[in-house]
């Protein structure tokens, strides 16, 4: 059988700033917090090793700061296929995730004030399963989530429960 | 579905909101609500409470537990003025509910949309003659529909109108009452609803038993202590430690058993499963009687579960899955409906009821077998499992630690038991999934319900080239075994049944 995906479009290249820009604000968050722990340890009588917890946190943190956001980017993909939606993403764990057409109950798009300053979008697509989304992009363009958005939810719905 | 009820009613609502009046609950209901109210108040108080307790040297000030007092008492008032004051009607296709102190709400629930109905009997309310209804819908949890302390015609007449909504004109009964035209699919008596007690050893009732026999050990602490300490060359004879080991372990297993089938009988007692033709109805209970009707058209899922003591005993148990969502720790306390007992004989039967479209004999449909590369993973997981137990074991307690080397075989074949007795296969209309040996549960799920299909692959499955593939129908899930990565993947194109007269294509 050869490879039964279909072409899936990657995100834009502004995507990959988003991922950098999280990750770095990521990795100060873990950094401060741990930071906390040290100061906590060092004040509760902990002599010598407690700063050294934040900066190995830092440091792993920037190695994978360094790798991830690039891979997972090169990892993002998606199809909007006759029947189905199609989403592929994940660096550790691969998930490739398919959704109905006729299942998708709404859609919603996000824009937080990062991906407002890079003109991006991030679209989640719900269905009836009732668990949270089923489905998320982040780092689209604007205009291709809106666009999106709008061939998702533009046709006659099913009996879908 | 969806173009049911709206077009038709839109008119007839607008014109009818004025005439149609509002319905309050019983008199009695304020007093029916009176324990679950203050029952809901007691703990989330107590949970606030108990640190500073035990934080301070004799507790609280006066002042604040005046304070917390007055608190608990106007929430307590709120409550049953929420109760007092709810009212309810059914307006065209839809149920409103009208309820608040300082701010009012409103909640319609569209009748087309009802996954399920549900009829509640708790103690306090059989006292005084009343009943709960919930009415479930698919967004799940707080958004529902709940009655409490109706009197019994009411809630009949409520159910009946959302029925009629739909178009279907079936005599509603209430816990208790029969009819002659009904068919009883499945009955339960005292002895076997023992028998799923015993065999449905799960968290809750570990649970359960741990914090009595915590309980237990604390109050007969001060008894048994001199009695032991009189008898002390007794007990320190040889051979005393095993047996006072064996003895607590069987007390364990007997006190588990015990508690399991209590818990059945409790929720069980006098189960009968009828089918009224386009519902399903079950009565069970023997405090809170439970009445669930259940729309044929609205199952989503039918779980077989057959633990092997259930197949020697020679019955298994059944879940019925809507869309409705619940919590719980236990699948049999998350499903919607469930039978408990059910002969393997009439197993199939009972099914084709949930299932129509399944073939004959569940046993033996050809079930395809897991990878084999998912052995090779399952034992090595085994093998690194018993390794992680037994290493520390041997370190910490020497000789007897060198024990634990023995769960290597054992988890080797339990691995090999659950490979082998698993298996998946996708039909025209359905998809059947069987999973364990020890614990084996069937799921069957219609294609034509599925949410979603995704495949996963993990770093370590990523080494073997497998990877599982997740189906989401709503309100529940099931994982397939592993399948090669690209069968995986050509798996979430094929499983959704796709209705092509339907047409529920992407434009463009």
């Amino acid at each position: 059988m050869t490879h039964p995906l279909p072409t899936l479009e990657r995100l834009p290249r502004g995507a990959l700033t988003l991922f950098r820009i999280l990750a770095l604000i990521r990795m100060g968050l873990y950094g401060a917090l741990s930071f906390g722990v040290a100061l906590a340890l060092s004040f509760a009588g902990v002599e010598h090793w407690p700063f050294l917890v934040p900066c190995a946190v830092v440091l792993g943190l920037s190695v994978l700061t360094a790798w991830y956001p690039q891979r997972a980017h090169e990892r993002w993909g998606w199809a909007l296929r006759e029947h189905d939606l199609v989403i592929s993403h994940g660096v550790l764990l691969h998930q490739v995730v398919s959704i109905p057409a006729g299942r998708i109950q709404h859609v919603d798009v996000h824009q937080g004030p990062i991906e407002r300053a890079l003109g991006l979008a991030r679209l989640q697509i719900f269905t009836a399963s009732g668990r949270g989304a089923d489905g998320e992009i982040p780092g689209l363009t604007r205009q291709t989530a809106d666009a999106l958005r709008e061939r998702l939810v533009r046709r006659e719905a099913d009996d879908v429960v | 579905m969806s173009s049911e009820g709206q077009p038709a009613v839109s008119g007839q609502a607008l014109s009818s909101t004025e005439e149609v009046p509002w319905k309050r609950l019983s008199a009695k209901a304020p007093v029916a609500a009176l324990v679950p109210i203050s029952t809901v108040i007691g703990r989330m108080l107590l949970t606030a409470l108990l640190p500073t307790y035990f934080a301070g040297e004799r507790g609280l000030p006066v002042i604040l537990w005046i304070i917390v007092s007055v608190i608990a008492l106007v929430m307590l008032a709120a409550g049953l003025y929420e109760v007092a004051t709810l009212s309810y009607r059914v307006v065209g296709a839809q149920l409103e509910i009208r309820s608040g102190v300082l701010t009012r709400s409103s909640r319609f629930i569209e009748a087309a949309r009802v996954q399920n109905t549900e009829v509640l009997q708790p103690f306090v309310s059989k006292l005084l003659g009343l009943v709960e209804v919930k009415v479930e819908t698919a967004s799940g949890g707080k958004a529902d529909g709940h009655l409490q302390g109706l009197t019994p015609e009411d809630a009949q007449a409520l159910i009946q109108a959302l029925q009629a909504v739909r178009g279907e004109a079936s005599r509603v009964l209430l816990p208790g009452e029969s009819s002659a035209d009904e068919r009883v699919l499945s009955e339960a008596r005292l002895g076997d609803l023992l028998l799923y007690g015993a065999t449905a050893l799960g968290v809750g009732v570990l649970a359960v038993v741990l914090s009595a026999l915590h309980e237990i050990t604390e109050t007969f602490h001060k008894l048994l202590l001199p009695w032991m300490e009189k008898h002390w060359e007794l007990m320190a004879a040889p051979g005393m430690g095993w047996l006072a080991a064996t003895v607590a372990a069987l007390a364990g297993l007997f006190g588990l058993w015990l508690v399991s089938g209590a818990r059945a009988v409790l929720r069980f007692h006098g189960f009968r499963l009828v089918d009224t033709g386009t519902h399903l109805r079950a009565v069970g209970g023997l405090i809170t009687r439970r009445q669930v009707t259940v729309r044929r058209a609205r199952i989503q899922q039918v779980v077989l579960d057959e633990p092997f003591l259930r197949r020697m005993l020679g019955f298994g148990s059944v879940e019925v899955e809507t869309a409705g969502v619940r919590t719980g720790k236990e699948s049999s306390e998350r499903a919607e409906l469930l039978v408990p007992v059910v002969p393997t004989t009439r197993m199939p039967e009972l099914l084709r009821e949930f299932v129509p479209d399944l073939p004959a004999d569940i046993d033996a449909l050809p079930l395809r077998p897991a990878h084999l590369k998912a052995l090779l993973r399952a034992r090595i997981r085994a093998v690194v499992l018993s390794v992680l137990v037994a290493a520390p074991a041997t370190w910490f307690w020497g000789a007897w630690g060198a024990l634990a080397w023995g769960l290597v075989p054992v988890q080797l074949l339990s691995a090999w038991f659950d490979w082998r007795f698993q298996g998946w296969l996708v039909t025209d209309t359905l998809v059947v999934v069987r999973q364990g040996f020890w614990r084996r549960r069937t799921t069957v799920v219609q294609r034509a319900r599925i949410q979603s299909v995704r495949a996963r692959q993990g770093p370590l499955e990523r080494g073997y080239g497998i990877g599982h593939v997740r189906i989401d129908v709503a309100g529940s899930q099931v994982v397939l075994p592993s399948v090669g990565w690209e069968e995986a993947q050509s798996l979430i194109d094929q499983l959704p049944g796709r209705r092509p007269s339907r047409g529920a294509r992407l434009p463009g």
